[in-house]
């Protein structure tokens, strides 16, 4: 059913499109955390003006489709003068939506810690940043691990949408390679195989690491 | 429960579709659908069609997963009071389990169907006319004597759908801090 000549002769296209997957989701995924870090200290720290600005953008990065995202910052911002190539519009879109998804997820985590940690951390004569840092984090990041997880996941999964800005990866090989040779099944199947291959040690790693970081019941 | 849901073929059926739906792109479940249906059935799906069908499958999916946590999440004394007080299990499960269930449900299918109202976004990546279509022909016809457009067509569409989905989240969120338990 499937012609082998076929695969092997275009894997290597797949090695490489699904090399692009990975960079742009890795610096994508990266910089979503940062984001997301900074925008759930805002709120937690309830920093006055910023918290409106971090809860503007959390609700128009939630609501709106990456692909729409990625359609402004490539084809609407240049009008503006911001003239980005399209590896830099898909890290940078990728992140504009992940933030917003982690920034949920960590604050999930920073509310799980009760009150009197901080009191307490206070009270032993911790400055401020230790007691976040100490304190804080370590505790937080048990509750909000999985969260973080399946928004990884799921950001990964969102990559797949910058074919539509011309970046060649894993999905826009197989969109070529149908388009070019008719070889469906090939194509299809070495596109499954290619997010297979890239999600599922993701999924295992996560699950992992959720064990790895849950201090609370540990 | 996880064992229980593995005992017999169906489920495990079930569980295969469930976590393969879930782990792929959905944009490659479009491109199953749309290019290999095509190709091993005969089917003439068109590029609705093929929307259509995989936001089906893959909206199915992902709500099931909601009833089965929501199922699950319900204490086992639930059942157990129930059937001392003489209620059959149809009786249990529609004027006991199913409301209790309904109310964990709503939030997270609220939120879900901004999720799917979001991806279909990627229909105009199969050729659907939709709203990014209609923008980008817009942009198409006025590219010499307006080529400001497309700043401001992808604008209008990304307010469109931040219009349509936000009063959605408000509407979870609200549904969720009022039934929190």
């Amino acid at each position: 059913m499937l012609d082998w000549h076929f695969i092997a002769h275009y894997a290597p296209f797949f090695v490489l499109g699904a090399r692009m997957t990975v960079i742009i989701s890795v610096a994508g995924v990266a910089l979503a955390m940062i984001v997301g870090l900074l925008c759930a200290t805002v709120l937690e720290a309830r920093v006055p003006f910023v918290r409106g600005v971090v809860r503007v953008y959390i609700e128009v990065s939630r609501n709106t489709p990456l692909l729409v995202q990625l359609y402004f910052l490539y084809f609407g911002l240049p009008k503006l003068g911001f003239v980005w190539s399209a590896e830099t519009c898909a890290i940078v879109g990728l992140a504009f939506l992940g933030g917003s998804y982690m920034a949920e997820s960590m604050r999930a985590g920073f509310d799980a810690v009760p009150a009197v940690q901080k009191e307490n951390a206070y009270v032993l004569g911790l400055s401020r940043w230790q007691t976040f840092a100490r304190v804080m984090l370590p505790q937080a990041a048990g509750t909000a691990m999985p969260g973080v997880v399946a928004n990884v996941i799921f950001l990964i999964k969102e990559s797949s949408v910058v074919s539509a800005i011309a970046l060649a990866d894993v999905m826009y090989m197989a969109k070529d390679l149908i388009g070019m040779y008719y070889s469906t099944y090939e194509s299809l199947f070495m596109l499954i195989v290619a997010y297979l291959v890239i999600l599922l040690p993701v999924s295992l790693l996560g699950t992992w690491m959720e064990k790895r970081f849950d201090y609370a019941r540990r | 429960m996880a064992d229980d849901v593995a005992q017999s073929r169906g489920a495990r059926v079930m569980n295969t579709y469930l976590v393969f739906i879930r782990v792929m792109p959905q944009l490659a479940l479009l491109f199953i659908a749309f290019y290999g249906f095509a190709r091993a059935w005969n089917w003439n799906l068109d590029a609705t069609g093929a929307c259509v069908l995989v936001f089906v499958l893959w909206g199915g999916a992902e709500l099931g997963d909601l009833v089965r946590g929501a199922l699950v999440s319900i204490p086992a004394i639930q059942y157990e009071s129930a059937y001392m007080l003489g209620l059959t299990p149809w009786q249990t499960f529609t004027r006991v389990i199913l409301p209790q269930a309904l109310r964990r449900l709503l939030p997270g299918s609220v939120n879900l169907s901004t999720r799917i109202v979001k991806t279909t976004s990627l229909a105009v990546l199969l050729g659907v006319v939709e709203v990014i279509k209609v923008g980008q022909q817009i942009i198409d016809a006025h590219r010499f004597d307006y080529p400001q457009g497309t700043l401001w067509v992808y604008g209008v569409i990304f307010l469109m759908y931040f219009i349509v989905c936000w009063p959605l989240s408000l509407a979870a969120r609200a549904l969720e801090r009022r039934w929190a338990d």
